[in-house]
């Protein structure tokens, strides 16, 4: 596989053993604790002042400044409890690479998840409260009332056939977009008072505004499958 | 044993040599080229472990930072109340020392000082043992029963908007209730007690010892808002500290291990390879209660 005779520099080195330095570690050691103690205090700050001007460190900023924080400490852990900085340079690419794919792996949902009622905007536009992929036949809420943000949670919970009338396999994702984005358009968001969830139940006291409230059902989309997905988690009594 | 030594005599002086006053010799597998490859394959090896316990944990992170985006006030008052920030400090400062302590367990083992070594490692046992025993008696037992759980076995009555006013405690909450409806008397205890029966933890719970928590660790965070997301913090809070506590447990049994073969003279200058993995696992557990620290108890 392998020269032998190329590494016979390599083998020089074996005799050679890095012992652990201790005040090295033990000030790595003051600094994590210092830095613990300062992610303690910066969280209940809320306001810097400085001279004349006031910065407010919001519960945005807060959480930047505890993750920077604790990036710093767990660095100074790999680099000096965990030998990087003494070892062969393939454990840091080790490091490194699982680092780069977690901050991938958050930062692409994140980015994602709130992004999605832009591409709502620019294609439906204006119903950017809840995005098109979620519910196009209501709004998914929960217990307290408010409109849940996570409504696409629900996209692949019901048939697409009969949501859509076609299979999502079928669409590209712009025309899904597009095609629910119409939905939207042409059914407007409910609040939580016109939830049509009295669909099967007679006398229930609510009245549905005519036919637009079904207006985007007309292509061949049956009613019973939107059932299904109504109830909310509510807890009222 | 066939043969009888002479340590086996009786009066007879104790052994001495490799493993029994020094470091026993290294030896590589026949497979490989030298020590030092051995070593080096090893230590990646580890190192290709520890990226999937990162990404195990990356997982929760990502649960985690999904749902404070879109429930960051939710998120900061469930912070505050259900969690103890100042048990979550401490506990932080005692898995650094025990961090240290490993580092500094393998340094006396490279000076051939294993008693020194010893007394390292078992402060770092004491820290594992200290930081599972403060997480279960004063985190997990007093959620457990006060029905503050994962999923849908989330059953704390202070969530109910009506019932909170503050009372922190089933009992008061129940008897909040009964008051609230008007209740007089033999009903309103009845309504308290079925308040009680649907409130709180399971029923074995009951059981659980219940040591108060000293008034050091006490913030003097009391009030109440409950928020519709709480349930949904409370099951990532247990999912994330309880896979980290698991951890936390294998390495008290890793470094058991660790310690008997230090006791044995199996470390020393070349060869500290397997106490140098553990520590390996064991800052990664403390990396991760570094980053869990500050998002869930400071949030």
């Amino acid at each position: 596989m392998t020269n032998h005779d190329t590494h016979s520099d390599h083998d020089a080195h074996d005799d050679h053993v890095h012992v652990t330095p201790f005040w090295p570690m033990f000030n790595v050691f003051i600094v994590l604790v210092v830095l613990t103690v300062l992610t303690v205090i910066t969280s209940n700050v809320h306001e810097l002042k400085l001279g004349n001007s006031v910065f407010v460190i919001d519960s945005n900023m807060h959480i930047l400044l505890a993750l920077t924080i604790a990036t710093i400490k767990g660095l100074a852990v790999a680099a000096w409890f965990m030998h990087l900085r003494y070892d062969k340079a393939i454990n840091t690419v080790v490091a490194g690479a699982t680092l780069f794919v977690v901050v991938l792996f958050i930062g692409f949902t994140l980015y994602d998840l709130s992004n999605r009622d832009t591409v709502l905007a620019q294609e439906g536009g204006g119903a950017a409260v809840y995005h098109p992929l979620a519910n196009p036949a209501g709004t998914v809420t929960d217990a307290a009332g408010s409109i849940f943000p996570g409504g696409s949670l629900n996209l692949y919970s019901g048939d697409p056939q009969k949501k859509f009338g076609k299979q999502k396999s079928e669409l590209s994702i712009m025309e899904y977009v597009r095609q629910s984005a119409q939905q939207i358009a042409a059914n407007p968001p409910h609040t939580e008072g016109d939830h049509h969830t009295g669909e099967h139940h007679e006398g229930d006291g609510h009245t549905h505004s005519g036919a637009d409230a079904h207006a985007d059902h007309t292509d061949g989309t049956s009613h019973e499958g939107d059932a299904d997905h109504h109830d909310t988690p509510a807890t009222e009594d | 044993m066939s043969t009888i030594t002479p340590s086996d005599l009786p009066n007879s002086p104790p052994p001495t040599g490799p493993g029994f006053t020094e470091p026993v010799d290294p030896v590589h597998g026949h497979h490989w080229r030298s020590l030092d490859d051995e070593q080096d394959g090893a230590k990646f090896g580890m190192w290709i472990f520890l990226a999937t316990e990162v990404l195990l944990f990356s997982g929760f992170f990502c649960a985690y930072a999904v749902f404070r985006m879109w429930y960051p006030e939710n998120w900061h008052e469930a912070s505050r109340y259900y969690l103890n920030w100042k048990i979550g400090a401490f506990n932080t400062v005692v898995l650094l020392i025990s961090s240290f302590t490993v580092v500094m367990a393998i340094r006396y083992a490279q000076l051939k000082k294993r008693m020194w070594c010893l007394f390292h490692l078992t402060i770092t046992q004491i820290c594992a043992l200290a930081f599972l025993f403060i997480k279960i008696v004063w985190e997990y037992i007093p959620k457990i029963k006060k029905g503050e759980l994962v999923g849908g076995h989330y059953n704390y009555i202070g969530g109910h908007a009506h019932l909170g006013h503050g009372e922190a405690t089933a009992h008061g909450v129940a008897a909040a209730a009964g008051h609230d409806a008007g209740h007089t008397g033999e009903y309103a205890a009845h309504a308290a007690e079925d308040a009680l029966k649907y409130a709180g933890g399971p029923e074995w719970s009951k059981n659980l010892p219940d040591i108060p928590l000293p008034a050091v660790f006490d913030t003097g965070y009391h009030s109440f808002e409950p928020g519709a997301h709480d349930q949904v913090f409370l099951g990532i809070y247990w999912v994330t500290t309880a896979t980290h506590g698991v951890h936390v447990l294998i390495g008290v049994f890793l470094f058991a291990w660790i310690m008997w073969k230090a006791w044995k003279w199996q470390y020393g200058p070349k060869n500290v390879t397997s106490l140098e993995n553990a520590g390996l696992y064991w800052h990664i557990v403390d990396i991760i209660w570094i980053f869990v620290f500050p998002l869930m108890y400071l949030v």
